[in-house]
């Protein structure tokens, strides 16, 4: 086996490894993002717009995402298509032996956007379509055949792939016609890119868009350092034609037998290869991905699991993980072992967030306001601006369904059967008896929401439902993150009777601190004997100013949380 | 006879005849089913215009294959088949319409299940004489709360499928499009509003002429909002609000809607003005829905008293009153009638539309409060303003919201917008209103596919009846949001 196949299939197993073991809550929360409906309203949704079809293949792809193996082996069949079809390109052109790496280079770029969970898989094919299409014209000996093909698939190519990735496949197509082409005809070949410079302007009349964003390759920003990427994409095929061309296949034949320039090339592609990867990795987003995911799937163990590795927390890695706690009784037991923010670690902020709405929404449906628990999902789908997904009609079904709103999820859940992995639950689902809710003591009480703070919200909310311990776990718990132990105080008088069970850690910590401000006496209060040895312990460190010790010993206090919070 | 040509000759020839027995199943001696079928939309018993797209339908009941006959005196006019809904051709049924007029069609569904097949008891559409509008607009919209993303004005041929773009909002940098409004019914004189920073403003366009106003003036409390052209068209009455939302925690409700503050005000159009009389400009009571009688003489509006807004909301009970206009000045008259009073009909009024003759009133009535489209119990009802009796249109409502509603421009059909069908993405429906001042059944607005309205996940807003096709260029609609804007100069009548 040569040694660029030996690099080829390493390539391949690492970008599988890359997907499946590093990155894979990334596939997963691509799954969610996407939707592929067996419908021909759906497929009329893409027909007529450009990068459509594209966009339509990448959801029919993304739907086998929901498995991260299925997900990371569809990636990496992708990438070796272009790592193949680069290099067929490359040889068809006269590009031979050690200069041959360079052709990992269109893959590697691609891997970089890859990263970003915006770049849809749709995205990723529309990227691969010109090179694709580029060696099949390449291939084709038959020169009226290729000429007439690829005229009459003009139209089909910028459905597929979008304006700017035509205009790279019908620039090369006549670069290379122009440069190993004999007969006078192909001088006739640039009318092509002038047709795909024209096409989207045509197009306009079929399908409305608005002009300037008629050759955006993508719709969002990237970050430093892959800005360019897109543009490495698209006119690297033409590039290296012109390259070619204009070093000579002789001179370029030379090159290639040396042996450091196969070392030169390895060594800047693995130098460039790590320059992607530190760029476009985030670690921080991939755990973000799994706490989302496993939230999803109330799999809350995972969801803590993974919040022990998180380095950076931010809100939302705080919320996945305080929800987990809460659903599993330990919130205000184990709140502070996890990494806290402020307040809204606790309630997500209705913002103008995608990510925020669409998660913040998991709390309301735990806590029982599923009218809120809708209204934010829905929000969330509409920021979203592709459209519905799978994550929010299974919520959107799923809430409306136990809100009594049977006729609107019964719409919601014929939708989930028009998709192939989603078929099969949606009609258990639909099957599923409803749960009769127990008659509460009291009657609950309506009242307008999400006009003021979480925190009053919750207070009206538990007012009216004084037996939803989640609400008043949630109230305590973000007076202390607010860092405000006397109100926490007077709400701990107003709403926990005196009672033998033992007082959860958070609220024995603070307890302990209004003690030692003289406002409590705390022999009326069961605290551990542990934490007032702790207590006075922690005093001390904070009197000799020891930072790193206080935060060894009682980072997973409040009563660090509220020193930090001071400082 | 070559054996390799004769082969794919018999086997081709088998087919045929297989093909040919397969569509000749013969749905004579099914067996009877002593009930109506159960088909969505529901078309039975409706009556339709004679220039009505065709109305597919689908059989609720899971089946292998269902046969529809459309049968007059014994005798099958036409047939159509299909999996579980059928798709009639649109111009067989226009000639079987024509053939129709003023009687009654029957439909014949059989339905074939496990081999055998079924015929339901048939039921019945009628055609009636009098023809719709060609065309109504439409906004298509999520029924969300306070963000939008994806939405357009869109028209709709009502004798075909077609659907096209007057505006999508991806042509205005994905500001909120809403509140169309057309002159007399006539393509070429129609407004709407844009909001958004770039493209906010007033499209208007009449007289072969677009513009983009600013209809905020001075001391209005908000840009113009709900409009209603002046049947002259020199002028548009609109109400000025300040409108919010707020969002219930119980199930059965999920928004309330409401007006911090509402004034009534008209845009003189040719003049380039925007008139405001004292006497509806208090921060006291509001005023909102303006709407015109046929003869130009009077303006009709809800109105209301000031309420502590969303806590008092269930106390915010809207009347209906109208007020003398006198077109040639402009000005608003002395004499205002009380035509709804909030007090004594214990409801809220939205949406007053008069019949192209002046006869009938047709409003939407709630519980309470400004925003029907989200009560469950908003209906549609009807006055006789020649006897003030009310007029029983019970058979257009239903359980859930019926709100937005229109006349078309013969007064003989009324479209409105209703979430019978799954509670929340409202659909359009249309009624025949004879002459004898009854209203029959209504049918939901036929697509070529019956799935399309279950499973679109967008609402129809503001059903509006059109004469024809409005031909206005979208990009160049986007260039005039995208170009200067008039202000209007204020004028204060004071009475």
């Amino acid at each position: 086996m040569k040694i660029n196949s030996i690099i080829d299939y390493l390539l391949c197993f690492l970008v599988f490894v890359f997907w499946a073991i590093l990155y894979p809550y990334h596939t997963l929360f691509t799954e969610q993002s996407s939707l592929f409906l067996y419908t021909s309203d759906y497929w009329g949704q893409y027909a007529l717009r450009p990068e459509g079809w594209a966009m339509y293949c990448g959801n029919f792809l993304a739907q086998f995402y929901i498995d991260r193996w299925a997900g990371a082996l569809i990636q990496t069949l992708l990438f070796a298509t272009l790592l193949v079809v680069t290099k067929r390109i490359l040889i068809k052109i006269g590009v031979k032996g050690n200069i041959l790496p360079v052709a990992t280079l269109p893959a590697l770029l691609w891997l970089a956007l890859q990263c970003d969970h915006r770049f849809t898989p749709g995205d990723a094919l529309s990227f691969i379509c010109p090179f694709a299409l580029t060696l099949l014209y390449m291939s084709m000996s038959n020169t009226l055949l290729r000429r007439l093909l690829f005229t009459l698939m003009i139209i089909p190519v910028y459905l597929f792939s979008g304006a700017a990735a035509t205009c790279s496949l019908y620039v090369a197509c006549t670069l290379f016609e122009l440069f190993y082409a004999k007969d006078a005809w192909r001088f006739c070949t640039p009318l092509w890119p002038v047709a795909a410079t024209f096409l989207p302007y045509l197009w306009q009349k079929v399908y409305l868009q608005p002009s300037d964003g008629l050759f955006e390759i993508l719709t969002y920003p990237l970050v430093d350092g892959i800005k360019y990427v897109p543009y490495l994409l698209l006119v690297f095929v033409p590039f290296c034609i012109l390259m070619v061309k204009i070093i000579g296949t002789n001179r370029l034949s030379a090159i290639a037998a040396g042996k450091t320039v196969f070392a030169i090339n390895i060594l800047a592609l693995l130098g460039y290869g790590y320059y992607l990867f530190s760029k476009t990795y985030h670690r921080t987003e991939e755990q973000k991905f799994g706490m989302s995911v496993a939230t999803i799937r109330y799999d809350w163990d995972k969801v803590l699991k993974i919040s022990e590795g998180v380095k950076n927390p931010d809100q939302h890695t705080a919320y996945f993980a305080n929800l987990a706690l809460a659903m599993k009784g330990d919130l205000s037991q184990k709140m502070f072992q996890y990494p806290q923010t402020d307040e809204y670690g606790l309630f997500l902020v209705h913002s103008g967030d995608h990510f925020n709405l669409s998660h913040g929404s998991e709390f309301y449906s735990h806590i029982g306001i599923l009218n809120e628990a809708i209204r934010w999902i829905f929000d969330a789908y509409i920021l979203r601006q592709k459209g519905m997904d799978y994550h929010t009609l299974v919520r959107l079904a799923v809430w409306n369904r136990d809100n009594g709103y049977d006729r609107v999820a019964r719409k919601y859940f014929d939708i989930l059967e028009c998709t192939l992995m989603y078929r099969s639950w949606s009609k258990r689902q639909r099957k599923a008896p409803v749960v009769e809710k127990k008659k509460d003591p009291v009657q609950p009480i309506e009242f307008y929401i999400g006009g003021r703070e979480p925190i009053s919200d919750m207070a009206r909310y538990y007012d009216n439902n004084p037996q939803n311990r989640l609400a008043l776990d949630y109230m305590s718990c973000c007076l202390l993150l607010k860092n405000d132990p006397v109100k926490f105080l007077k709400l701990y008088d107003a709403c926990y009777p005196p009672s033998p069970e033992r007082i959860p850690q958070a609220y024995q910590e603070v307890l302990l601190v209004m003690a030692n401000m003289g406002k409590i006496n705390i022999s009326n209060f069961p605290i551990d004997k542990i934490n007032e040895i702790r207590f006075r312990s922690f005093n001390d460190l904070v009197s000799k100013g020891n930072g790193k010790e206080l935060e060894k010993q009682f980072g997973d206090t409040w009563w660090y949380y509220s020193y930090k919070k001071r400082q | 006879m070559n054996r390799y040509i004769s082969l794919p000759i018999i086997f081709i020839s088998l087919l045929i005849v297989y093909g040919l027995c397969g569509c000749s199943e013969n749905t004579g001696s099914a067996e009877r089913i002593n009930r109506l079928p159960g088909i969505f939309p529901d078309y039975a018993g409706v009556t339709i215009p004679v220039n009505i797209a065709p109305l597919n339908f689908a059989l609720e009941d899971s089946c292998e294959k269902i046969e529809v006959r459309f049968v007059q005196l014994d005798q099958t006019l036409l047939k159509c088949k299909g999996r579980r809904s059928i798709d009639i051709p649109v111009g067989a049924w226009h000639e079987l319409l024509h053939r129709m007029i003023g009687t009654d069609l029957q439909v014949q569904v059989s339905a074939k299940r496990a081999g055998r097949w079924y015929t339901y008891q048939p039921f019945n559409i009628h055609v009636a004489s009098d023809s719709i509008d060609p065309y109504i607009a439409y906004r298509l919209i999520e029924p969300g709360y306070e963000l939008w993303d994806q939405m357009g004005i869109y028209q709709r041929d009502l004798s075909t499928f077609d659907e096209s773009a007057i505006i999508i909002n991806k042509l205005t940098n994905r500001g909120c499009v809403n509140c169309h409004s057309f002159h007399n019914y006539n393509p070429e004189r129609m407004m709407f509003h844009s909001r958004g920073e770039k493209n906010g403003g007033t499209f208007l366009f009449a007289g072969g002429r677009q513009q983009r106003v600013n209809t905020q003036t001075e001391h209005a409390p908000a840009a113009g909002t709900y409009p209603m052209w002046h049947p002259s068209g020199d002028y548009i009455a609109f109400s000025a609000n300040t409108t919010r939302q707020a969002f219930h925690t119980l199930p059965g409700k999920k928004i309330e809607v409401y007006d911090l503050e509402s004034d009534l005000v008209i845009w003189d159009v040719k003049n380039n003005t925007m008139l405001r009389d004292a006497r509806f400009t208090t921060k006291d009571e509001w005023e909102t829905f303006p709407a015109w009688s046929p003869d130009g003489q009077w303006l009709y509006y809800c109105f209301a008293d000031k309420k502590n807004v969303p806590f008092e909301s269930e106390q915010l009970k809207y009347g209906l009153c109208r007020v003398e206009f006198d077109a040639a000045t402009g000005c608003m008259g002395e004499r205002i009638d009380t035509i709804i009073n909030p007090a004594t009909s214990g409801k809220s009024i939205s949406f007053p539309r008069i019949s192209p003759d002046g006869q009938y009133l047709l409003y939407t009535a709630s519980a309470y409060a400004t925003f029907p489209i989200w009560h469950k119990e908003a209906d549609l009802e009807m006055l006789n303003l020649r006897n003030g009796t009310t007029v029983d249109i019970r058979v257009a409502n239903s359980d859930d919201a019926d709100s937005y509603h229109s006349w078309s421009s013969n007064g003989r059909w009324i479209v409105f917008s209703s979430r019978r069908i799954d509670g929340l993405y409202t659909r359009p429906f249309f009624a025949y209103f004879d002459a004898s001042g009854r209203i029959h059944k209504p049918f939901l607005l036929p697509q070529k596919y019956p799935d399309h309205h279950t499973r679109l996940l967008k609402s129809y807003n503001i059903p509006e009846f059109v004469k024809g096709r409005v031909e206005l260029d979208p990009y160049e609609i986007s260039r005039t949001l995208d170009g200067p804007i008039t202000s209007l100069k204020e004028i204060i009548h004071e009475n």
